[in-house]
């Protein structure tokens, strides 16, 4: 093993990404655009229009009749995200299929009576429900906003407290760490990939595996070489996230830097793997999607692992980013240090042996 | 050992069904040029392949420089010219020898005298700032030479060397090889063009993975009783 050979291969590797100063711009800028549009689409939440039917008869004492529902009513207040529109049951049936309102909340006529006499009232929340995934936010939006209003009545006595995070913390926060090594992970495996490829159709492997070089220092290198540009990649993403798009961040660079070679060491290799099995360019570059959109959709990186199917719990529990997103998130919102994400770094080591021995069993293939 | 290379019952096959080396014995004289002589797909490549290490034969002996050497020290006196360029194309010129300098272990100051050699060897002064893929064929080709000497290899291999040069280069190209033998290197280069082979010191012509004959070009000659290289090689392939 020498030093020399592998910075000799590593140089290369430098030089010619110099050269390719599309490449340069494309693992900058991408990662960049994509961050900001989703830190756009992120930032602003629609707003929806939500009824407001009020059936309550009250309950009546000898003395009066009283109306618990019409303090609530009272105290409802608009948000940037949320109206209320205070209407009857049939304006609100109307309204909700004409698309006017996205949802309407009914309080049922014995709402008051029930709360005198400790049960459960009914209330009925209606949503107009073609799209889950506005039902969803809407479903939310009307639960935080009847449950203040709630608890402004002393009905209820809710407390809010973070456990990591806080009220300043957007899901941008929660989507940044793991776009580091998305990006990182899926750039150096196409371009890992590209230039073995190139190294045996362009014939430059025939003379390296006739020169004193071995698989250990070619491999070497190119980690070398990639890593360089990896870490400098998440450098600009990282500083780009926190001081543009105000992401808030908690933890150590360093560790986010250990992290991401680990995984680089994985992707690497993965790289020479899969060039072994490709003809040309576009054939390796078809491999891509194979790789990267399951790991895009089911290591946590949109979706909540928890939430899946059993199923796809278990493949991304086969993934390596799922335990790349797990450890960059628990450092960088979370703060957490090393001790406390050491069994998702043996996971992304053990991955990065793997690869080492498939790329070692595949990196002399076809000369 | 009198001999650089000895090669024994050389055996070498490829799927489905081709014989690219069959029963293949010769020996290399040290410090001569040694041309492998033959038709498209006679097995040169596949031989210089076995020899330099990248191949693996299927059966028969080996033995190259010197045997108590390991493999890496061997490989570092070895030179190989590709029959295809082998070059970086993003790369420039000087980078690439650059490259290939530093993965033989060359100091800075070696590197930077050697590859000023070796640039104007092959006449490519003024290009060292040029990317490969802007070269012309005969100059990518004049690079792939330089590429393969700049470790000052004992032996080297060239496969098809001259072709695509000029001939006033090419002319200079085997007056070089001349003098690179006079300081002791071993040359095998191989060729399909005869009046190249009648350069050479010694000869062997193949065909089919099968050596046809072994020597000094008068001995051929003398052999088959032909006048030239072609009426030889054609004598042969009928006989054989
Ligand atoms: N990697 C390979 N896989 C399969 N067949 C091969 C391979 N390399 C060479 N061959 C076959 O082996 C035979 C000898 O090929 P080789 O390249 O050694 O010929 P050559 O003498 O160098 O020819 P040329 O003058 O065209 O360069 C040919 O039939 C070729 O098709
Ligand atoms: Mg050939």
């Amino acid at each position: 093993m020498s030093i020399r050979r592998i910075f000799a291969v590593a140089k290369r590797i430098i030089r010619q990404f110099i050269h390719d100063r599309r490449t340069v711009a494309l693992i900058v800028i991408v990662p960049l655009l994509v961050l900001s549009i989703l830190g756009a689409l992120l930032k602003t939440t629609p707003s929806y229009e939500v009824g407001f039917v009020n059936q309550d008869e009250g309950v009546t004492t000898p003395l009066s009749t009283q109306k618990i529902s019409s303090a609530i009513e009272e105290s409802l207040k608009d948000t940037e995200n949320l109206k209320w529109h205070k209407i009857n049951l049939e304006k609100a049936k109307s309204d909700l299929e004409d698309g006017t309102l996205d949802a309407y909340v009914l309080l049922g006529k014995s709402f008051s009576k029930d709360i005198s006499e400790r049960k459960s009232p009914l209330v009925i929340v209606k949503l107009e429900g073609s799209d889950p995934n506005a039902s969803q936010q809407v479903l939310g939006l009307v639960n935080q906003n009847l449950l203040s209003s709630f608890s402004d009545q002393k009905l209820v006595d809710l407390k809010v407290d973070y456990l990591y995070g806080g009220e300043k913390f957007t899901s941008l926060d929660y989507f940044a760490p793991v776009f580091i090594a998305f990006f990182a992970f899926f750039f150096v495996i196409m371009l890992t990939s590209v230039s073995f490829l190139r190294e045996r159709s362009q014939g430059t492997f025939e003379r390296l595996f006739a020169s004193p070089v071995n698989n250990a220092e070619i491999v070497g290198g190119y980690f070398l070489g990639f890593s360089i540009f990896a870490l400098i990649q998440s450098l600009i993403v990282l500083l780009y996230t926190i001081y543009v798009l105000d992401v808030h961040f908690l933890g150590s660079l360093w560790f986010v830097f250990l992290i991401e070679l680990i995984l680089v060491v994985g992707a690497v290799n993965l790289g020479i793997f899969l060039s072994a099995f490709a003809r040309n360019e576009l054939q390796v570059v078809q491999f891509l999607p194979v790789i990267i959109v399951p790991q895009a959709l089911i290591s946590g990186f949109i979706f909540p692992i928890k939430s899946m199917p059993v199923i796809l719990q278990w493949l991304s529990y086969a993934m390596p980013l799922t335990y790349a997103n797990n450890a960059l998130r628990d450092i960088m919102i979370k703060g957490k240090d090393l001790a406390s994400v050491s069994f998702d770094i043996y996971i992304l080591i053990a991955f990065a042996f793997l690869m080492i021995l498939l790329a070692a069993f595949s990196i002399r293939k076809g000369i | 050992m009198e001999n650089i290379i000895e090669v024994e019952g050389l055996n070498k096959k490829f799927p489905p069904d081709i014989h690219a080396l069959s029963e293949l014995t010769l020996q290399v004289k040290k410090g001569i040029t040694f041309g492998l002589l033959g038709p498209n797909g006679s097995g040169k490549t596949t031989l210089i392949r076995i020899l330099v290490g990248i191949l693996k034969p299927d059966s028969g002996k080996v033995a190259i420089i010197d045997d108590s050497l390991s493999w890496s020290e061997k490989a570092a006196k070895i030179g190989y010219m590709t029959q295809t360029h082998a070059l970086y194309q993003d790369l420039t010129l000087a980078e690439n020898l650059d490259f290939f300098a530093a993965i033989y272990g060359l100091s800075a100051r070696e590197k930077r005298k050697r590859i000023e050699e070796l640039i104007s060897l092959v006449k490519l002064e003024g290009k060292e700032k040029s990317p490969v893929a802007t070269l012309s064929g005969g100059m990518r080709q004049r690079v792939s030479l330089a590429a393969s000497l700049i470790h000052e290899p004992q032996l080297l291999f060239l496969d098809e060397p001259t072709v695509g040069i000029d001939p006033s280069l090419r002319r200079e190209f085997w007056a070089y090889f001349g003098s690179l033998n006079r300081q002791g290197v071993s040359i095998v280069l191989s060729t399909h063009v005869m009046d190249e082979a009648a350069r050479c010191d010694e000869l062997a012509l193949l065909r089919n993975g099968k050596l046809l004959a072994q020597g000094k070009i008068e001995e051929l000659l003398a052999q088959t009783r032909s006048k030239n290289l072609e009426e030889a090689f054609l004598s042969l392939e009928e006989n054989g």
